[in-house]
């Protein structure tokens, strides 16, 4: 065998077939030829095996968010003796082998309903806001659900089969592609469309809004905002679209959704972390930027040219055929219905030094009837966690602590649910109907529900290792709301099996707020 | 009510956290050459993720963890071109293996890997950035690079491939130096 480090020669003609191989494009003859390869000689296992970890790799760096920093950070934390342990005194819920292994167990719903009973009349003392009786929240828990980015499905919308792209320039999707969702329709006010789009929106679709205003959001969690008239293309890849004419203004608040590329004919605009609004006429396009700083290059650039920063209050210009951008004061005439600013909400140890309380966030555990008293979470560490913007607010850090209940688990608990909660203000001239909490999350082991205000808002089981990215766009109401994060963590020794939540989050009060409330 | 911090026990084994750490890009090379699709390869991860996170107590640690993670993804990924009906690009068991002991016999783990990939990543030219960024980033079809960058697409995918090999060998070199 090769020995692991020396690169192994391939043959040009594998070479031709591998390239085809990782570019999902393998036939059986290209399948074969890899497997005849592969069989002649075992170092030849060893070099596929490197171009595996070489693609993965690539990929994954090339992803924005991993939630494996985070995971690493843990390790960091516990290796430097900064992962804490809280006692409580009281038992957590604890759920069975059967309750851990069956994620809707009607068991665990019902504890957590009899927590939520709590939480409610919390919210309602403070806020005299209405609280559904314990029935009731069965409905609530069953019919309400929350927009969740990444697993938007709706069964009612049209096959691609039947969805008709007849003057796109990129082809239309086939019966027998497998095209992926590229984006959803979130929003619409006022909209006339020349062909109704679904609400999953796919890449080669072509669409043009001659009424109204909509808003679509990329998988990535970029928003764009559309005003009529307007051409748009999906584009392959999960944030990305070409404006053929028309007005856009882009939202890009969440780390994923950084990098948001938006084609025009005479520009390729590359958010940075913005807001930023763009209109194209097909003879010129400009770009304004309101917040951070937009990467522009025209399209008519034949050579690697040097993409031109455009900052925040000022606009960029380019004509047709322009080789060059010309960048101006911001003039942001005609973009004022289309945007607005978010409220940031502090994120998990934000601001805080490893081994400090954090003022805003609590654990409650509970013994399924009743919650403990709430207990300030120290932050097991505070360091940036590396792909997540500075500029948010400030550093933010996340906790990763032990539980341990003094009362000792019995054989027959497998896993246990932890609550951690907090609360934010949500300013009173924001119409909370409108208003989105949007949450970028990472868990150990699992999230199994956020509630709003008492509200078992969504069933999440989200997945360990993984950056979730959701919306929340249900229950906000004016003033104080209650978050409450409800965490599954597998029993066996707690001491070395940390629970864990990092949260960046922040209130999007709508671009939509002028454009679809008025 | 009490409240008290304590010390991390020490010595004590290694959790799942920081062994998943060290090999989920090796897992995920492992998957992919059998998955090319990084959506489905990523169902799969987690999948494994989930299980091994599940099974972990089961888990001998005098054996290398990618070793126990690729049986349980094995399993997974035959289970998958069932479900499928297509047939596995390796169906030889002794080519699997093979391939199996290869990452069993990496030394390295992720985190010198990915050092390496960061240095030979700055190496490539921009038009090569670019590409994979189209690639990877926006996860561009080679028909889309193309239009981007103003060839065929079937010269975006032979690019690819040479920069793929070009990072191979360039993290080769940056870990054996590393030795």
């Amino acid at each position: 065998m090769t020995p692991e480090n020396t690169p192994h020669d391939i043959p040009r003609h594998i070479e031709e077939q591998l390239a085809l191989y990782f570019d999902n494009q393998a036939t059986d003859a290209v399948c074969k030829a890899i497997h005849d390869w592969l069989e002649e000689d075992p170092a030849n296992a060893q070099t596929f095996a490197e171009f595996g970890t070489i693609e993965r790799m690539i990929y994954c760096a090339q992803k924005q968010e991993d939630a494996s920093a985070i995971f690493a950070l843990l390790q960091e934390a516990e290796d430097n003796a900064q992962a804490q342990t809280v006692v409580l005194d009281r038992e957590p819920i604890a759920l069975t082998d059967a309750q851990w292994n069956k994620q809707d167990d009607p068991v665990t719903l019902k504890t957590a309903l009899s927590v939520l009973g709590y939480a409610g009349l919390q919210t309602a003392r403070r806020h005299a806001v209405a609280i559904a009786s314990i029935a009731a929240l069965l409905v609530v828990t069953v019919t309400l659900g929350v927009v969740l980015i990444n697993n938007n499905q709706d069964n009612t919308e049209p096959s691609i089969a039947e969805q008709t792209v007849d003057d796109a320039p990129t082809p239309a999707p086939s019966p027998a592609a497998s095209l992926p969702i590229v984006a959803t329709l979130t929003n619409e006010r006022d909209a006339v469309w020349d062909r109704r789009p679904g609400q999953d929106l796919y890449a080669g679709q072509r669409f043009t809004l001659t009424q109204g205003f909509a808003e679509i959001t990329t998988q990535r969690g970029a928003v764009a905002v559309l005003e009529a008239p307007a051409t748009i293309e999906l584009l392959s890849g999960d944030n990305a679209l070409r404006l053929h004419t028309g007005k856009l203004f882009g939202i890009c608040e969440t780390q994923a959704s950084k990098g948001f590329l938006v084609l025009t004919p005479q520009m390729e605009i590359t958010d940075l972390g913005t807001r930023f609004g763009v209109e194209a006429n097909g003879y010129s396009t400009e770009v304004h930027v309101f917040e951070g700083a937009v990467s522009v290059v025209p399209s008519s650039a034949t050579a690697e040219v040097e993409p031109t920063l455009v900052r925040a209050g000022l606009s960029a210009a380019a004509a047709i055929d322009a080789r060059t951008i010309v960048k101006t004061e911001l003039n942001a005439q005609g973009f004022d219905a289309l945007q607005a600013a978010p409220i940031k909400l502090r994120g998990t140890g934000q601001g805080l030094a490893a081994g400090q309380p954090d003022p805003n966030w609590q654990l409650m555990t509970a013994n399924g009837t009743q919650l403990s008293q709430p207990i300030a979470l120290p932050v097991a560490f505070h360091r940036a966690y590396r792909q997540t913007r500075d500029d948010e607010g400030g550093l933010q850090g996340a906790w990763w602590l032990q539980v341990v209940p003094e009362q000792q688990p019995t054989e027959q608990r497998q896993a246990v649910i932890h609550l951690i909660q907090t609360e934010f203000e949500l300013a009173t001239d924001l119409a909370p109907e409108s208003t989105r909490l949007a949450i970028a999350c990472a868990v150990d082991d699992y999230l199994e529900a956020i509630h709003i205000n008492g509200n078992r808002v969504t069933e999440l089981g989200t997945k360990i290792g993984r950056m979730h990215h959701l919306t929340i766009d249900q229950h906000l109401v004016a003033g104080r709301n209650t978050v409450m994060f409800e965490i599954k963590n597998k029993w066996n020794d707690p001491k070395q099996n940390p629970i864990g939540l990092y949260v960046r989050w922040h209130l999007l009060p709508d671009a939509t707020v002028d454009v679809f409330e008025r | 009510m009490t409240h008290t911090i304590d010390q991390p026990e020490p010595a004590k084994p290694a959790s799942f956290a920081k062994l998943w750490h060290q090999n989920q890009h090796a897992l995920g090379g492992f998957v992919c050459l059998h998955v090319p699709d990084h959506h489905q390869a990523d169902d799969i991860i987690q999948e494994v993720a989930e299980l091994s996170a599940e099974k972990f107590e089961q888990y001998d640690q005098a054996r290398p963890f990618i070793a126990w993670l690729i049986g349980i993804a094995r399993n997974r990924i035959a289970q998958s071109y069932r479900e499928k009906g297509r047939r596995p690009i390796v169906y030889s068991s002794e080519v699997l293996d093979s391939i199996a002991n290869a990452y069993t016999t990496m030394q390295q783990s992720d985190d010198d890997r990915l050092d390496g990939l960061r240095e030979c990543m700055a190496k490539l030219s921009d038009r090569h950035r670019r590409v994979v960024e189209l690639r990877y980033a926006r996860q561009m079809t080679s028909e889309h690079i193309a239009e981007q960058v103003g060839c065929s697409p079937r010269a975006v995918t032979s690019m690819l491939q040479r920069v793929r090999n070009a990072l191979r060998i360039c993290v080769s070199r940056y870990m054996e130096a590393q030795r």
